[in-house]
């Protein structure tokens, strides 16, 4: 391992190489970008100014052979939460910068110039590129471009949103065929910050490096022939495209839609049902079936699929790629759940066609779908666009691409802001950020993670990992455990994976199958080369980071806490409303 | 007078989901796939799956009875049931899990009534 951090300066159009620290000699990830801006980031500088930093982390295990490991993590003081932020995705720069031996990029300074750049990270040199023929350009044509001089590198950064400085603006991604910029480390603004050094994209050319070798090979090979069996075996997570076997390798994330809609979790028309009619329109299911129906019609020329890596080496491929039914051609890659759902259901929205050119205007301009979706919500309450318009809804997310116009930069801020400028009282955030698409009503348990997670409503925060496999639950049912101690565990344990560069859903293989967890464990620590890794201790060690900056940053308890319409509002049709204490809530890091 | 019967008890549906659909009519994933069966006082989750839809539980996901997550087999399944079936491999991901208080089906936990 080379194990080093680049330091760009863009006050300075300077970089440095360093050895990475000893402390941060086990880090990576979400644990490595979290100690970073901790580190060297003043809680209360303004996101956009020159205090603030930009820091890019392959995963621990990122660029190896173990499988569905390649995230990125993207982390800085968030524009739009005003805490601290860390986003990650697939793609191909996790597993470039990996190869290089790079285990951070931190982007740092504020230009004085009015210059864009690109940066050029390669084995030989660091380099800044001019790009101001690339600003304000849609991300699909700078993505090709891009690869067009260099080929097979891996891209992220910032889009049209971004540039503008615009709140939802998200770190893109390209996919491993460069077909879609859709791979987006997209919460938090994190665009914006980048935006705000000058630089477009950063551009990570592998080539003449290798693959990252752990310091116990076997130790790690036994963890990953463990792990890569989990993950076949598992219902989930296993099977084959176009077979009976594997939901998410046909269905994608999508395959959500009719599952939380049966359980009546759905939310629908801004939260004020949890039941869509028309989810079955938008669903995993549909995507598949029109997958199939386009290839059997278009043959060679049909660019719809499913069962896709999102990075090289993930034996999960849950992403996909939504068709055009009349031609076959690709219209976005991919449609997550989270997507279809803020994009559709919450605006009920059923056309699938419509759902899809949404998600790829997102993908276009450069921002999140999920702040997205709740701010199209809140232009439908103020009457911009009419409830379940499709098609008015595309006409007005394409006003973002005009840098006059007021409507257009508004959405582009998120949901958040756009309420605020249009006057709307219902608006689903937590600490700025927009909820996503499980209503905190019915799980309440997801509402614990919304309200006190530093990173504003998400749920991936909390990812659901059974706490008796993790030591925290003493052995009881973890349905006796109260929300407060199950949310902590869940937001402890999504710390530690978000760090290892694993995806989050070999949760399901390492929950159910014992020796998917022995491979989590044996992965990480023969690459580190440590004798034991513990995922708790390392997960609550990230999290009280996180904690401690946000409270600097002016944080209290009264941000830990959902929108009221949800303690007031009761919800169709299990008619039940956010009854979690106060106390309870506060109970999730009182008692950490 | 005409009066609108809003729900008939002695009935239960069955909205199938995933390759499940294939046992309705209706069984493309834009349709409403679902059958209709007579209620039948004290029927176990198990029967129904085994002996009136022939289905064995390794071909079953997850499953929800009037829109709340089921654990086990051998609950009683109530009049007028709306019972939501998803085949084998579909099940509740990320946030959703939270509905279980658990990671994954577990079939042998005890039953908890969430709400």
């Amino acid at each position: 391992m080379i194990n080093e951090i680049i330091r760009i300066n863009v006050s300075e159009m300077s970089y440095t190489m360093e050895e990475i620290p000893e402390k941060y000699k086990y880090l990576g990830g979400r644990g490595l970008t979290s100690a970073i801006v901790a580190d060297e980031v003043d809680p209360k500088t303004d996101p956009l100014g020159p205090g603030n930093k930009i820091v890019f982390a392959p995963g621990i295990l990122s660029g190896t052979s173990a499988p569905s490991s390649g995230r990125l993590s993207v982390g800085a003081k968030s524009p739009m939460t005003g805490g601290i932020k860390e986003a990650n995705a697939g793609g191909l720069t996790a597993v470039r910068l990996a190869k290089l031996g790079i285990k951070a990029v931190i982007v740092e300074g504020f230009p004085e110039h009015k210059d864009w750049y690109h940066v050029l990270i390669s084995k030989d040199k660091i380099e800044f590129i001019k790009a101001n023929e690339h600003a304000n350009m849609g991300l699909y044509e700078l993505i090709e471009k891009l690869w067009k001089k260099h080929p097979k590198s891996g891209l992220c950064g910032a889009g049209i949103a971004g540039q503008r400085l615009l709140k939802n603006a998200g770190i893109f991604g390209n996919n491993p065929e460069n077909t879609d910029p859709g791979r987006y480390a997209g919460r938090g603004g994190l665009g914006a910050v980048l935006g705000s050094k000058r630089i477009i994209a950063i551009i990570t050319d592998d080539t003449g490096g290798e693959r990252p070798m752990p310091v116990n090979e076997e130790l790690f090979n036994t963890g990953r022939t463990k792990m890569v069996n989990a993950l076949n075996e598992h219902a989930i997570t296993g099977g084959k495209a176009g077979t009976d076997k594997g939901a998410l390798k046909n269905y994608g994330t999508n395959v959500l839609q009719n599952i939380i809609n049966e359980a009546g979790a759905l939310p629908t028309k801004n939260f004020r049902s949890g039941y869509f009619e028309g989810a079955k329109n938008i669903s995993g299911e549909a995507v598949h079936e029109l997958v199939d129906e386009t290839n059997e019609k278009f043959g060679d020329k049909a660019e719809g699929g499913y069962g896709h890596a999102c990075h090289p080496g993930c034996i999960i491929r849950c992403s996909n790629t939504v068709p055009d039914k009349n031609t076959g051609k690709a219209i976005v890659s991919p449609l997550e759940y989270e997507s279809a759902w803020a994009l559709g259901t919450n605006l009920i929205i059923d056309s699938l066609e419509h759902v899809a050119k949404l998600n790829r205007i997102c993908n276009d301009i450069g921002i999140d779908t999920i702040d997205a979706g709740n701010a199209l919500a809140v232009a439908m309450e103020a009457g911009k666009i009419p409830w379940g318009d499709g098609q008015a809804a595309i006409e007005f997310m394409k006003k973002g691409y005009d840098p006059n116009d007021e409507d257009g930069a508004t959405f582009m801020q998120g949901a958040n802001i756009a309420a605020k400028t249009w006057g709307i009282d219902r608006v689903a955030v937590v600490k700025g950020q927009a909820l996503p698409a499980y209503d905190p009503r019915p799980i309440r348990g997801i509402g614990v993670t919304y309200a006190t997670t530093t990173m504003g409503a998400d749920h991936t925060a909390g990812y659901t990992i059974a706490p008796e496999i993790l030591g925290s639950a003493g052995g009881a049912d973890p349905r006796e455990l109260n929300k407060a101690d199950l949310s902590r565990a869940f937001q402890s344990t999504t710390a530690y994976v978000d760090q290892s560069g694993y995806c989050l859903f070999i949760a399901f293989a390492i929950l159910d199958i014992a020796e998917g967890m022995e491979g989590l464990e044996e992965t990480v620590a023969g690459f580190l080369g440590k004798k034991k890794y513990d995922i708790t201790t390392v997960g609550n060690k990230i999290l009280k980071i996180e904690r401690e900056f946000n409270k600097k940053a002016g944080f209290t308890k009264d941000d830990d806490r959902l929108p009221k319409f949800f303690v007031d509002e009761k919800l169709p049709p299990h008619d039940v409303t956010f009854d979690v204490t106060n106390e309870e809530l506060d109970a999730v890091f009182d008692k950490m | 007078m005409n009066q609108r019967v809003l729900f008939d008890m002695s009935i239960i549906n069955i909205h199938l989901y995933g390759k499940l659909r294939k046992l309705a009519e209706n069984s493309g994933s834009t349709d409403e796939s679902k059958i209709e069966l007579s209620w039948n006082k004290d029927e176990t989750l198990a029967h129904l799956i085994n002996n009136r839809l022939n289905l064995s539980f390794d071909e079953i996901g997850e499953i929800f009875i009037n829109h709340s997550p089921i654990c086990k087999y051998d609950v009683i399944i109530p009049e007028g049931a709306r019972i939501g079936l998803f085949a084998e491999g579909m099940y509740l991901l990320c946030g959703g899990q939270h509905m279980k208080g658990h990671g994954f089906i577990e079939k042998k936990v005890k039953e908890v009534d969430y709400w």
